[in-house]
């Protein structure tokens, strides 16, 4: 700490932006781990209730069970498509009857497409914030003792004495901004890659849930 | 339409309260550890080591041996190599050495000459019988006071750490320098005991006389002595200040 009280305004700057980094990277790493731990542990309850349920109004009606799981949200989606084809074709009077033509298939799945993408999005809000910090928070720690090594050896340069005991603690101090920028981007680095795999997963999921969902509409219309 | 259930979301603002809460008790973790350093870093003593006056006249100081009331006993080897030396020395100055400096043989009509030759001489004599009874005396001394820690020119007779001890060692060696271009006295065996301050930052903070020796030319030699010593003195090295008293004799230190 008194090492930090010694060094010069700009390596304060440099430490005081690498120190938010860290802040944020690390609240961020927090929110995504429950968000996707959520997400996960929610999608799988969710998929075994689907299988075992078997009837979309049954499921829907138990959407507020599952809050985190983006597959309740494509659910939704979807069945909210399906009933506005129903109702149309109510309109149409042609009653209990799910359109069938190609058009209303197609709906659903741009709709549980839409879907995805927005869940996609949910899933990698902030994301990018890691990926920033850690790419640059290496180059803003150097950046902060490049200069602090440059004020000492200005340093030096005055006093025109070059012993170790006058070189190092100059040194010493402005290597804190690399350190503290290694601190701060390596979990950011680590969080990234660790969240990119599960969103994979879970995007991978729902790719599946959508071909599954838009397979059994596509048979129950088929039958009629 | 149907409704959209309701998410409970993971509150970001949370988190970020949480990660300022776990970034506040590193540092503070990071605070104690690199203070508990700072103090194991300033512990180890520093060792002053007088290359201009090697071998010291009292190498007990400067061990390595952690400090304590176990103070270790004042080194016998060079102590006793000058107690066997010294009274042969003595002894053989006071036999052979004499007849060797009696005035040359007079010549005929120099009378002025063979007189200031005679006083010469006669004070030459004077001068090594007051060298050799000092140098007597002060070994007599050495032997009676080994181990007690009290000696001759600037002797630190504190009872003091070892890591100041090894500082105590280096200003006395310092004062004793100084002290042998600078003494003179008038009466036979004055002493004086001064009590010196060194400030932070290696100069001299003030010095205080505590014992006198009544006479005024040596007391004014030990002031400049400290004077003088004073450009040499490096800061103390707990970055205290250091106070020590200093026992000042002419015994042992040869004007330069």
């Amino acid at each position: 700490m008194g090492m930090f009280a010694q060094t010069g305004l700009v390596v304060k700057i440099v430490l005081g932006i690498l120190l938010y980094f860290s802040v944020v990277s690390w609240a961020i790493i927090f929110y995504k781990f429950l968000q996707v731990h959520r997400a996960n542990n929610e999608s799988e309850r969710f998929l075994d209730f689907f299988w075992k349920t078997k009837r979309f109004d049954a499921i829907n009606a138990q959407l507020d069970r599952f809050p985190n799981s983006p597959l309740s949200v494509l659910f939704n989606e979807g069945y909210g498509e399906l009933r506005k084809l129903q109702e149309k074709g109510e309109e149409r009077e042609e009653l209990n009857v799910i359109s069938t033509d190609l058009g209303g298939i197609d709906n659903i799945s741009r709709a549980l497409r839409r879907a995805t993408t927005s869940e996609i999005t949910r899933l990698e809000k902030y994301l990018t914030f890691l990926a920033t910090t850690g790419s640059t928070a290496p180059f803003i720690g150097l950046f902060g003792t490049v200069w602090g090594i440059m004020v000492a050896f200005k340093g030096i340069g005055e006093t025109g004495s070059a012993s170790l005991a006058v070189v190092a603690p100059g040194i010493a101090e402005a290597l804190i901004a690399t350190a503290i920028g290694l601190v701060a981007a390596i979990p950011a680095v680590m969080g990234y890659n660790h969240f990119q795999n599960r969103i994979k997963v879970l995007i991978a999921e729902m790719d599946s849930f959508s071909t599954e969902f838009l397979n059994i509409v596509q048979r129950s219309v088929s039958k009629k | 339409m149907i409704p959209v259930p309701a998410q409970k979301k993971p509150d970001l603002g949370d988190m970020v309260m949480l990660s300022i809460i776990i970034h506040l008790l590193l540092v503070l973790l990071l605070i104690r550890l690199s203070s508990q350093q700072w103090r194991r870093a300033v512990t180890p003593p520093v060792y002053y080591v007088d290359l201009v006056n090697l071998p010291v006249a009292h190498p007990r100081a400067g061990t390595s041996a952690p400090a304590g009331n176990n103070r270790p006993a004042p080194v016998a080897t060079p102590p006793v190599k000058e107690a066997m030396q010294l009274p042969v020395k003595g002894g053989k100055v006071a036999k052979v050495k004499a007849p060797s400096l009696k005035p040359p043989p007079p010549r005929q009509g120099a009378e002025s000459d063979r007189e200031f030759q005679e006083r010469l001489a006669r004070l030459q004599r004077q001068t090594e019988e007051r060298h050799e009874a000092s140098a007597l005396e002060a070994l007599r001394q050495k032997v009676a006071t080994a181990g007690k820690g009290t000696g001759q020119g600037g002797s630190p007779v504190a009872n003091e750490s070892e890591a100041g001890s090894d500082y105590a060692s280096y200003i006395q060696s310092r004062l004793k320098d100084a002290f042998a271009s600078t003494i003179a006295h008038q009466s036979r065996a004055p002493e004086v005991l001064v009590r010196i301050s060194i400030a932070r930052n290696g100069r001299l903070a003030g010095y205080r006389i505590e014992r006198s020796s009544g006479d005024p030319l040596f007391e004014a030699a030990v002031a400049r002595a400290i004077a003088k010593a004073e450009k040499t003195f490096p800061p103390p090295p707990d970055g205290k200040v250091f106070e020590q008293a200093y026992l000042f004799r002419p015994q042992g230190v040869a004007k330069k």
